[in-house]
Order: C-alpha cells, then structure tokens, then sequence
C-alpha cells in the first residue's frame, strides 16, 4: 500500500509508516532525544540533528485549516477533477493534506472540525478521506 | 561598495515557439550591452537564471554563453524557481562586492513553449513536497488557492478583490510593447472565467510565457566611469521558507518575503512609504494582496482595501506592477527577477514612457519563487 493517488518517489527511511496505515493508523515520529513530534514524519531531526526516532500513532481528527477544489488536476489526476483539497491541522499537532470525502466544497469552511479516515483507493493505495 | 545597474535589456515576453532560448537570450544582452556602451569583452561573468526543467537543452548556460558569443569568461545556472534570476543578481552583486570581477552580466531566460501541454501538466503535479503533497493532485494555482481561501476567511478578502487586481494589471500591460497581453480586462470577464482551482480562475492566473531581460551590473567606482547615470541597488534582502506548505505557520502570508522585505528596508535606510513604485509578483492575483502586505505597502489584513481604493494604479499613491506585472507582461518563470529589475531601473531612470511614474525615486522590486520557498527584494535608487 502507498499512500495518495500516485507516488512521485519511494517512501524512503520512513516507510514504516506505511505498515501503520495498512493497520488503519496515522503515525508521525518523535524525536528520541530531544522530543520533538514531527508530521508528517520524519527519520532525521532538524531541531536538534538527531536519527534516534520512535513513532506515535495519532488522532484522525482535526480541524480545516485551508481547501481548495482542483479542476484542472495534473498528470494522473485528470480522471479526478474535480477534487477537493483540504489542508487539516491533527488535533495533536501536524498538518496533512487529504480529500473531501462524501461532502461537497459549499458544505465546508475553514475551522471546521473533521475526521481523517484511511481509505483504499484503486486496490493498492490508501487515501486520506476528510470527513464531516 | 555599492553595486550599480549600468546596462538594461528586455526582450518581447509572450508566445515565441520559433525561437530557441538562445535566440531569446540573445536581444536583451546585446540591448544591455548596448545601452551600456561595453563590448562583450568588458563582461567577465554571465550567470543565468533560469527553471531547467522547462528546457529541453540540458545545461542551458553552456549553450546560450555559446551563442552570445562571452567563452572562454565564466558562466553558471542559478535556480530558484520563479524567483531564479533574482538568485542569479545576488550572486553576481557577491562577485562584484567581492572584487572578483568588476563587471557581470546577469542573464534571465525561459522558453516555457519548448514543453507540450501533457509535459506541463506533468511538471505542474510536482511544484510542491512531491512525497506529501503531490500524491493528492496539488497544483501551482492550487497552492496560491488556499493561501487565498484563508486570506478571505481572515480578513474578508472577495473574489472581486482578486479580480480588481487583474483588471489594473491588464490596464497597465496595455502601455508596455514587450508584454504578452496589451489588452484591457473587465472585471465581469475575470469573475466569470473557468474556475481552476476555486477561488482562482483563469483570468486569476497570469499566462506563461517565453522571454528574456538582461543586466549588467558594476561596483561603484567601475560604474560611474560606465555610466552617467548608473542606477543603485541601495537595499538587497533575500529569504527562504519551508518547501512544504503544511510547515507554514500562517497561510495568509509569504514569511520569505516578510523577512526578505525587512533586510531590504534596513540596508536602504527607507521605510515602504518611501517607495515610489513596487513591482510584485503577481502570479496569481491573490499573490498581490499577500505582497501589499507582506511588504508593509498595507497593514496586514487590509490588502484588498488598497486594490478596492485603486491605490496601486499608475497614478495612484503607490502604483503597483506600472509594467503588468506578471498577469500581463506573462510569466516567463526564470526571467522574470529579471525583468522586474528591468522596469524599476528603467522607472528610476525616467525612461519608462508612458508608464513613467512621476519622479519615481525608489523602486521596489518583490520576485517570490515557487509557493514562496524562495523570496528576493531589492531596492534600487538612484
Ligand atoms: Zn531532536
């Protein structure tokens, strides 16, 4: 499983976070020795410059913070249009972006609170499905 | 030392398949060159600013040094995105304040209609964080769409405020022979365009284009015996910002450009309401509002209310984009920088024809790269 509609690079050193996703889990990382969270996750601190990692599963829910609906989608997204883009801020810190999911762009605003569900996507992927 | 512009050239922005990028490339340096009274031999550093992605030459300095005719003298690329030969400027002015030549040749070039529409689209896919952002469809209008969706939600800014700004910018294009549209707008025409990416349509977008703008510049002592009327870079500010539009604290704001804008002030020793113009970048309209006040043109938050008083028109109290902007004059991505520094020297000059604001004394000049990840202001004078 990978996440989102296409891949552009391989999920690198921190690829762990796919089997999370595949378990239904959103996990970021935190940073061992000076603690801080980072998501989406990172495999190297940029605080204190530390590679010593542990992840932490997070709460699906947050509120929106910004949306957009795409209608002239790039390279691989044509067969989407339109689709709506909403920047959510996890309720435990971190940002993610995902798509609006059973609802439509005049339903929703900014500030909204909204739920982060893992959903299968074209057999392989799993999408972020922003919920109401 | 003080670094002076003592050479300009801009070459027609807009649709130029029938042209290789060397052949666009030539014009404004041989402009430059000209307008500089220098001979090619003079120049002892041409660094080019360009996004090498759009080009389908590899290594473009290789080719476009070549056909202008500057080996053996040293050339290199610079990129920063849309903001690439505003990168290319601050290196050379290094170059010059370091003694290591006294004259450079900075050089802004794109050819962006060497690339089919699939191409594009394909590249258009990959503007942002390619592993977190990209997998869900993110565009370059789209991330300029949701700046703009929080700056409504924050401050009230309309989508007729957006448009406000297209419909000044296209006005203005109409005095300026090298821009890619002369033609007036109305703003029925703008709210009524094809969305793209809501709240943005197309006549929020500014268009791409093939293009262009050259300058030469020299350390103050070179440049006074140059020219007699060189024209100073008296305040340089440059500034980065996370890649990733989820780092971003605030999306009402371009923080490259709040920070790039603060060391230009200081090293001019002015204040924005000493300006006498501002050329901004204003790839997509709401980036303009964002620029108003990032650049403390308006308090934050009240951008829209100077496009909604037409104080950024030519003759108002501080015009904005006299030249188009990027809406008019088309965005050729790596020349642009360029061609901002182009219109503020020529404006300082009072050269600028019909476009001329009255007694311009400072001009601003505001290139953002990307979403932001890349910001330069410079200040030129006199
Ligand atoms: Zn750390």
């Amino acid at each position: 499983m990978e996440l989102g509609k296409i891949s552009f690079v391989p999920p690198s050193k921190i690829k762990e976070y796919l089997t999370y996703l595949e378990d239904g889990k959103i996990a970021g990382t935190k940073c061992k020795n000076c603690g801080t969270p980072h998501f989406p996750p990172r495999a190297d601190c940029d605080n204190c410059m530390s590679d010593d990692m542990e992840w932490t599963v997070r709460d699906p829910k947050g509120e929106i913070v910004t949306y957009t609906t795409i209608h002239i989608g790039p390279t691989g997204f044509e067969d989407a249009v339109p689709y709506t883009i909403c920047m959510v801020e996890l309720e435990g810190g971190g940002r993610l972006l995902g798509w609006l999911d059973e609802a439509k762009e005049e339903d929703i605003t900014v500030g909204q609170d909204v739920s982060i569900n893992l959903k299968e996507f074209e057999g392989d992927r799993i999408i972020y499905a922003v919920r109401l | 030392m003080k670094v002076g512009v003592v050479g300009i050239g801009h070459g027609k922005f807009g649709r130029r398949e029938d042209n290789t990028v060397q052949e666009l490339a030539f014009e404004p340096f041989r402009d430059a060159l000209e307008d500089s009274g220098l001979s090619k031999d003079d120049i002892k550093a041409t660094i080019i600013g360009s996004s090498p992605e759009y080009h389908k030459q590899r290594s473009i300095s290789g080719v476009v040094a070549e056909y202008l005719g500057v080996n053996p003298q040293m050339t290199f690329l610079v990129e920063a995105a849309c903001a690439s030969s505003s990168a290319a400027l601050h290196s050379a002015v290094a170059y010059i304040k370091s003694g290591m030549y006294d004259v450079v040749a900075v050089l802004g070039l794109q050819k962006m209609t060497e690339l089919t529409t699939p191409e594009i689209l394909a590249l258009m896919g990959r503007v942002g964080d390619v592993q977190w952002e990209s997998v869900f469809g993110t565009t370059f209008p789209g991330y300029y769409a949701m700046y703009a969706r929080r700056h409504m939600y924050d401050y009230g800014t309309t989508e007729e405020h957006m448009a406000m700004v297209a419909v000044k910018n296209h006005l203005h294009g109409v005095d300026n022979p090298n821009a890619m549209f002369q033609k007036e707008i109305v703003l029925e025409k703008v709210l009524g365009s094809r969305p793209v990416a809501s709240p943005l349509k197309l006549y929020d977008c500014c268009g791409n284009a093939d293009g262009a703008a050259c300058l030469i510049i020299a350390g103050e002592e070179k440049a006074k015996k140059i020219s007699d009327t060189p024209v100073w870079l008296k305040g340089m500010g440059a500034a980065s910002a996370s890649m990733s539009v989820l780092r971003r604290e605030k999306l009402n704001t371009i923080p490259s450009a709040v920070e790039a804008s603060k060391q230009a002030y200081k090293q001019a020793g002015i204040g924005p309401k000493d300006l006498s113009l501002a050329e901004v970048h204003d790839c997509f309209t709401i980036a303009e509002i964002i620029a108003y006040e990032d650049l403390g043109l308006a308090k934050k938050g009240e951008g829209s209310k100077l496009i909604e008083e037409g104080q950024t028109y030519k003759d108002g109290d501080m015009p904005v984009n006299v030249d188009g902007g990027l809406k008019a004059k088309g965005h050729p991505v790596g020349a642009t920088g360029a061609s901002m520094a182009v219109e503020a020297v020529k404006q300082i000059r009072g050269e600028a024809g019909k476009r001329q604001v009255d007694g311009a004394e400072y001009a601003l000049m505001h290139n953002v790269g990307g979403i932001g990840q890349y910001c330069f202001v410079n200040i030129f004078s006199r």
